[in-house]
């Protein structure tokens, strides 16, 4: 079986390789701090939740299934992780929650609002609002974008890892790309 | 026509339409111009989303982890950092000691300069000649104090002051430098 880059660093993992993990982990940990980041929006527990996922990852290494993409499998661990900490920590995601219709109202009153709508807006400029929006939608919407986007999972994988049936799963991402695009659309961002 | 609903556009976007579903769409999107814009917002935003904005991560993560999982891992570097420092540290003593300017550390291991032939008396003379020359060096560096500042702090402190100075400075660089090609290369 060919080994793919993730693959043959774990393999050195498990023969005792340290700078092999070091190397992994240095490539994941963007993705992972900022999936944490997006899905608690706390970045205090999100370096914790972050160095508790790589300490994780590193005592169940030897569990690792090589018929699978290591990244699927990492992301499910850390999703699994994070929703863990969201249930004991219910309180205080919704005060956040609360917070993001703050930052909604921010966005709204101070925002770039163009009245030629998006064609005078850099792409840039776009992505980055269009990220901030993401920040303050529904956590059931926006856990799914995160996992679409963010991860890059498919919609079948993120019903796997959710739980939901994959219908319910596409129609919550479009329920989200709607919610989006009214935001967008509010803040004129985008053309009527 | 109606006006197509969101949910269409999308997966007339994503192509999750089935082939009659998908050609009804596009020749309704083509003479419609409400439809079209919604399309294009889709677009963008399809496109945005694709591209995630990432934050970096604090520093703090690699430490801890590698710290928690490898103790002393870490502090590989510095540690060969402290080791290559003693060994500086124990030369400039042994050199101030015996006085290397006069040969004497050749004749602390009782070698003459005759007998100098082998392997380890040829490194000695040669760590001889290195520090010989510092020595010069610092001379002069406290021969000038001396004149400009009217301070005498003796060759020997000098060369060490010099010595603790450089080690910091290779300490410095080795974390700030290296480190960050390291990194940058691996990523």
């Amino acid at each position: 079986m060919k080994l793919d880059e993730d693959q043959s660093l774990i393999k050195k993992i498990v023969k005792g390789d340290k700078r092999a993990f070091e190397k992994l982990m240095k490539k994941y940990n963007r993705r992972i701090y900022n999936f944490i980041y997006r899905m608690i929006r706390d970045e205090e527990s999100s370096m914790e939740l972050t160095q508790e996922f790589f300490i994780k990852i590193y005592t169940v290494i030897y569990k690792y299934n090589f018929q699978y993409k290591f990244s699927t499998w990492a992301y499910r661990i850390c999703y699994n992780q994070v929703i863990d900490h969201i249930r004991k920590n219910q309180v205080q995601i919704d005060s956040l929650d609360a917070k993001d219709i703050k930052q909604k109202q921010i966005l709204d009153h101070t925002g770039t609002q163009l009245k030629d709508g998006y064609h005078n807006l850099e792409k840039e400029e776009i992505k980055s609002i269009v990220w901030k929006v993401v920040d303050t939608i529904p956590l059931k919407y926006r856990e799914l974008i995160l996992l679409r986007y963010l991860q890059g999972l498919k919609y079948d994988e993120i019903a796997d890892f959710t739980g939901l049936p994959v219908g319910t799963v596409k129609n919550r991402i479009f329920k989200a790309k709607e919610i989006l695009k009214m935001e967008m659309l509010k803040n004129e961002m985008f053309k009527q | 026509m109606k006006c197509l609903s969101n949910e269409k556009i999308i997966r007339y976007l994503e192509k999750s339409l089935n082939s009659v579903e998908y050609s009804l769409s596009r020749d309704h999107i083509l003479s419609c111009e409400k439809c079209k814009d919604t399309l294009k917002n889709f677009e963008i935003l399809e496109s945005a989303l694709e591209k995630p904005e990432l934050k970096d991560p604090p520093i703090e993560i690699e430490k801890y982890v590698m710290g928690k999982l490898f103790p002393g891992f870490s502090h590989i570097a510095s540690l060969i950092t402290l080791i290559a420092a003693s060994f500086m540290l124990l030369i400039a003593g042994i050199y101030i000691y015996f006085d290397f300017a006069n040969d004497s550390m050749i004749q602390a291991f009782q070698l003459t300069k005759d007998q100098a032939t082998s392997v380890i008396s040829s490194a000695v003379k040669f760590v001889s000649v290195i520090f010989s020359g510092l020595f010069t060096i610092f001379k002069a560096i406290n021969t000038l104090l001396e004149v400009i500042l009217n301070v005498r702090i003796g060759t020997e402190v000098t060369g060490l002051i010099f010595a603790f100075i450089l080690i910091m400075i290779s300490y410095l660089i080795y974390n700030k430098v290296f480190l960050k090609i390291k990194d940058s290369r691996q990523n």
